[in-house]
C-alpha cells in the first residue's frame, strides 16, 4: 500500500499491462461442419460466440412407423418462444440449466411425470450392456456450464429398430417427443421416453 | 420488462423453482442473522471452514454409499463448529489458524477421497457443482425443504428469545460471564446452529461461496447502520433481496445460481458503502 502512494504512475502502468496481458484472448471461432451419412445428410448451424443464428438445416424426421420417410428443411432457432401445446412438458423452450434441472427432477420424482408427453433436445448417446446383450439409447442434457449432465433413456418403437443403421450418429443433436414411461428389468424400475418422433439436428 | 415478467411467471410455474425460492430466502435470512454475530466476533471465515469440512464429510459419505449423506455430514460439521468456535483465547492455536487449518485440510482430503474412490463418470462436474452451487438449489427434495423450514424456524426463535443474551455475548463475552450469562452454552448453541445453516447453505451457493452469504449482508448493513438491532434487521432484508434477485437473474441469464447471488451481494455492498460515505459526509 505504501508503494502505491509512492509510485502511483508505476503501479497504474503495471495494472494496465496486467489487464492487457490477461485480457488478450485468442478466441477460436467454431467452423461449420458438413457431414455426409448413408441415411441422412445434415449441416451444422454456424455459431459465433454464444449466439446462434437461425440457419436452414436438412434433417431426417424419424416417424414412429419405422424407417426414414422424408427429408424436410428444419430451421434451427434459439430456445425461445411459447411451449409446444401438443406436449405436456416442452423442454426445448427452456434454458440449458432449466432443462438439466427439469430432467433431474423427472428422474427423482418420476411418479409425478408418468404418462406425460415430453419434448426434449440433447445429444444422442448409445450404450451397450453386455449382461443384457442389448443397446440402450439416451438423450444427454448438459447444464449451461457443461459441468453436469443427465441422460434420459428412450425406446423407439419398442426397440424394433436396428442399431446403428437406423439410429442417428453418436453425439448427434436430436429432438425427441415421447411419453414418459417405465419398465422393470432385473428387478429394478427404469424410466424412459416412449418415442413418438425423433428429429436429428447436427 | 414485460418479457422478463412473463419469463419469471413461466419459471415460477415449475415446482422446483418455487422450492428453490422458498429455501433460498430462508437460508439467506438465517445466514445473515448468524453473520452479524460471526462478523462482530471476528469469525467471518468460519463459514468457509465449516463448508469445507462438510465437503470432506460429503465426499466420505458418497464413498461409503450412505443412504442419507446428512447422517455423516451434520454430526461432523457440528463437531468441527464446536472445535473452531471454542478455541478462542488462551489456546495454543488461535481461532483464525484453526479455521484455516481445518478448511484447507478438509478440502484436500475431500477432493482426494472423491478422486480415488468415486464411481461417478463425471467427478470434476460433481465436485464443481458442490463447490460452486451451479444448480444444486434447483434440485432439492421435499425433505430438504422441510428441513430448511424447520431449521429456519429454530434459528428465528433462538434469535427472538435470546436476543439480549446474544447481544451481550457478541460484544463482551467476559462481561456477560461476569453478569451470570452462560456464555459457554450460548457459544455452543451458536456453533451448532451455524454448522446446520452452513450445511444447508451449501445447496444454495456451494462450499466455496458460503462466506459471502454470511458476511456480505452484515457488512453492507454496517456501512449505514451503527445500531445492533438495525444491523440485524437490515442484513436480513438485504440477504433476502440478494438471494431472490440472484436466483431470478440466474434463471433468466443462465448463470450459476451461487455466483450470481454473490455478485448481487457484492453490488449491494458497494451501494451501501457509497450510501454510508454519503451519510457520513453529510453528518460532518
Amino acid at each position: 500500500m505504501k508503494n502505491v502512494k509512492k509510485y502511483p504512475i508505476l503501479c497504474a502502468l503495471l495494472c494496465i499491462i496486467l489487464v492487457i496481458v490477461v485480457g488478450c484472448n485468442d478466441k477460436k471461432k467454431r467452423q461449420p461442419v458438413v457431414t455426409t451419412e448413408s441415411l441422412f445428410t445434415t449441416i451444422a448451424p454456424t455459431t459465433e460466440g454464444t449466439t446462434t443464428e437461425a440457419t436452414t438445416t436438412e434433417v431426417v424426421v424419424f416417424e414412429d412407423t419405422g424407417a426414414p420417410t422424408e427429408i424436410t428443411d428444419y430451421e434451427y432457432e434459439e430456445p425461445v418462444g411459447d411451449a409446444d401445446p401438443n406436449v405436456d412438458i416442452d423442454l426445448t423452450v427452456l434454458t440449458p440449466n432449466m432443462v438439466y434441472v427439469q430432467v433431474y427432477n423427472m428422474m427423482y420424482s418420476a411418479e409425478d411425470y408418468l404418462g406425460k408427453t415430453i419434448k426434449v433436445s440433447g445429444t444422442y448417446y448409445p450404450m451397450y450392456y453386455d449382461v443384457m446383450d442389448n443397446y440402450y439409447h439416451y438423450v444427454m442434457i448438459k447444464d449451461a456450464q457443461a459441468c453436469c449432465q443427465n441422460g434420459l433413456e428412450f425406446i423407439w418403437d419398442n426397440g424394433t429398430h436396428v442399431y446403428p443403421d437406423e439410429y442417428p450418429k453418436e453425439d448427434a443433436e436430436i429432438q425427441i417427443t415421447g411419453t414418459f414411461s417405465s419398465y422393470i428389468e432385473e428387478d429394478f424400475e427404469y424410466y424412459y421416453l416412449d418415442v413418438d418422433e425423433i428429429i436429428v439436428i447436427e | 420488462m414485460n418479457e422478463i415478467i412473463e419469463s419469471l411467471q413461466f419459471y415460477l410455474e415449475f415446482p422446483f423453482v418455487r422450492r428453490a425460492l422458498l429455501v433460498g430466502v430462508l437460508i439467506a435470512f438465517c445466514s445473515s442473522l448468524l453473520g452479524v454475530t460471526l462478523v462482530l466476533k471476528r469469525y467471518s471465515f468460519i463459514g468457509d471452514g465449516l463448508s469445507h469440512v462438510a465437503f470432506a464429510a460429503m465426499s466420505i459419505a458418497m464413498v461409503m454409499s450412505l443412504s442419507n449423506n446428512m447422517l455423516l455430514i451434520l454430526p461432523v460439521t457440528i463437531v468441527s463448529a464446536i472445535l473452531m468456535l471454542k478455541t478462542g483465547n488462551n489456546t495454543k492455536i488461535n481461532g483464525d489458524a484453526i479455521i484455516a487449518m481445518m478448511s484447507v485440510a478438509s478440502l484436500a482430503i475431500g477432493y482426494m477421497v472423491v478422486n480415488k474412490n468415486s464411481d461417478s463418470p463425471n467427478v470434476a462436474g460433481d465436485v464443481c457443482s458442490t463447490l460452486f452451487g451451479a444448480t444444486s438449489i434447483l434440485t432439492l427434495s421435499e425433505l430438504d425443504v422441510i428441513l430448511c423450514i424447520a431449521m429456519s424456524i429454530i434459528v428465528l426463535v433462538f434469535y427472538l428469545l435470546f436476543y439480549n443474551k446474544i447481544f451481550a455475548v457478541t460484544f463482551d463475552e467476559d462481561f456477560a460471564k461476569a453478569t451470570g450469562v452462560r456464555a459457554g452454552a450460548y457459544n455452543m448453541l451458536m456453533a451448532v446452529i451455524t454448522a446446520v445453516i452452513i450445511v444447508l447453505a451449501m445447496n444454495l451457493v456451494g462450499s466455496l461461496l458460503i462466506s459471502a452469504l454470511v458476511i456480505f449482508p452484515a457488512l453492507s448493513a454496517m456501512r449505514v447502520f451503527k445500531n445492533f438491532k438495525a444491523v440485524v434487521i437490515c442484513s436480513g432484508i438485504l440477504s433476502i433481496i440478494s438471494s431472490v434477485l440472484g436466483l431470478f437473474i440466474s434463471l433468466l441469464e443462465t448463470t450459476p445460481v451461487g455466483s450470481t447471488i454473490v455478485v448481487v451481494d457484492i453490488t449491494v455492498f458497494i451501494i451501501f458503502a457509497i450510501v454510508g460515505m454519503f451519510i457520513r459526509g453529510v453528518k460532518e
